[in-house]
């Protein structure tokens, strides 16, 4: 798609005036409801030198006894299940993710497409030691609770990933444009599948039951319950799958997985309560086993293997209908 | 040009905002409110959520305008509030946008099919790449402000901005072709 292009499509798609009077709307509330200031809070430049340092130091023995006591308090709480260590902490998982996801993006600069290969050797050299350091960091044994189904996910989803950037320098090396077609199309999926996984991660938090039972109907009510694309891909034959490379076929392919993975982000964004945590264990089990069929049916679109496509839908369907299950017993 | 400094009648408006005073900080917004609508549009594709969204935004931005370092630029500071107050709530819409729902003063003349198909390939995108297309091809912003408003360097701009549009082109073609 052309850049001119894109910028017209995107003004004749969403062009609409303001609403009107809707500035007015958010000036007449800002005026009726004055804010409290939120500023992190400053050093009193009233202190002198001497009590600035009595207060540093009574911040930093406050800080040794804080890790303390929560380093007794982890030792004791840990048990036989638990890892060796104490597990990371949301957030420190959420930045490593988010970092690693930024450093991966990084890599890109194309051209590398179907047919487009200029760039796709330098950019998958680029990648490789970046998604490997990800992989490393996601291999770690203290994953927080909420994001151990997800962190096993992503780590298949970069090793195949990982896996195809060397097929294609390879296939680069070797001139060979349908080889490196079919290892781009893998290739690209573990950055698309983050790509929307990512940003629930950054985003996650505990949510009430209310909450949580809400987002899970939805997301049965929009994508897995209907599985529209689901049925598009039942009904793709052969032809379909084959013609062009197989790139039809791999867009029914990203819809259907897109899906799964959206499900699964949401369960990640809006983590169960303690309540509910066994039923949502079981529910993103059943979606981890769907997205690991996908990756086999990625596999099996990128080589046109229509056989290894229809088993895979057959798996998939089973599956969804476990997962609306599992959902079931959530919604109730 | 946004101002990428404190004129002085900004400086003192965000003075007396931050005093407490609400029309002042309306003042302020009142150039960027278009920018933030159309943000909020092309991330919600509803015009009364993206009003809504625009609203909420500017009260955290009020509450938090303390925060904003003398010498930044307001609007991508205040475009980046309104982009995660849409987070969240914009997820899985496609299938409204499938039914055609269109928003008012949509004219005749817009090709309303390939309307829809972008509306449902932008909405099959993740927040983070919709909000990127949305600021590079709807605000037609330079990869410098993108990087600014998404606290990125113009080179990651320009990276997420390519790697986005490598996402949104099949999904684009497959609804085209299927109209």
């Amino acid at each position: 798609m052309e850049e001119q292009q894109l910028f017209t499509r995107m003004h004749d798609a969403l062009d609409v005036p303001t609403p009107p009077g809707a500035y007015e709307r958010l000036r007449t509330q800002l005026t009726k409801k004055p804010v409290r200031q939120f500023r992190w809070p400053a050093l009193q430049t009233r202190w002198s030198k001497m009590s600035f340092r009595f207060a540093a130091g009574l911040a930093i023995i406050a800080i040794v006894a804080a890790a303390a006591a929560a380093a007794v308090a982890i030792h004791n709480s840990t048990n036989n299940v638990a890892p060796a260590g104490p597990r990371m902490s949301i957030l420190a998982y959420q930045t490593m993710v988010s970092n690693d996801n930024a450093a991966a993006l990084s890599t890109y600069s194309g051209p590398c497409d179907i047919g487009v290969h200029s760039g796709c050797s330098a950019d998958a050299t680029r990648a490789i030691p970046v998604l490997q350091k990800w992989i490393d960091d996601l291999s770690r044994p203290d994953t927080p609770g909420r994001f151990v189904v997800i962190n096993a996910e992503m780590r298949q989803h970069l090793s195949q990933s990982l896996a195809a950037q060397s097929d294609i320098i390879a296939a680069v090396k070797a001139n060979n444009g349908p080889a490196t077609d079919r290892a781009f199309i893998v290739a690209v999926f573990g950055a698309d599948w983050t790509g929307t996984v990512v940003p629930g991660i950054v985003a996650s938090k505990q949510v009430d039951a209310t909450t949580y039972t809400r987002q899970v109907a939805q997301q049965v009510k929009q994508n897995s319950d209907s599985c529209a694309n689901c049925t598009l891909l039942t009904s793709a034959d052969a032809k379909s799958c084959t013609t062009n490379g197989g790139v039809p076929c791999l867009d029914l392919f990203d819809y259907v997985a897109f899906d799964f993975a959206v499900f699964s982000t949401t369960l990640v964004q809006y983590a169960a309560p303690d309540s509910l945590a066994a039923k949502d264990a079981r529910l993103q089990n059943d979606l981890a086993s769907a997205d690991a069929v996908l990756l086999v049916m990625r596999l099996a679109v990128a080589n046109n293997d229509q056989a290894g496509i229809n088993s895979g839908i057959t798996q998939l369907l089973r599956l969804k209908s476990q997962i609306v299950f599992d959902a079931a017993k959530i919604t109730g | 040009m946004h101002g990428s400094l404190f004129s002085n009648t900004e400086a003192e408006l965000i003075q007396a905002a931050l005093r407490g005073d609400g029309s002042a900080f309306a003042e302020l917004l009142r150039p960027h409110y278009q920018s933030a609508f159309r943000v909020a549009y092309g991330l919600l594709h509803d015009s009364t959520e993206a009003e809504d969204a625009v609203q909420e935004a500017a009260f955290k931005a009020w509450r938090q305008l303390g925060n904003l370092r003398e010498g930044s630029s307001l609007r991508p500071w205040f475009l980046a509030i309104v982009a995660n107050q849409c987070r969240g709530t914009s997820q899985s819409k496609w299938w409204s946008v499938a039914k055609g729902h269109f928003a008012d003063g949509e004219t005749e003349s817009v090709d309303i099919a390939a309307a829809v198909d972008l509306r449902r390939a932008l909405l099959r995108l993740s927040h983070d790449e919709r909000l990127i297309v949305v600021l590079r091809y709807y605000l037609d912003m330079p990869f410098e402000e993108i990087g600014t408003t998404l606290g990125i360097t113009p080179k990651a701009a320009r990276n997420r901005v390519e790697r986005a549009v490598h996402r949104l082109r099949p999904i684009v073609q497959i609804q085209g072709a299927a109209v």
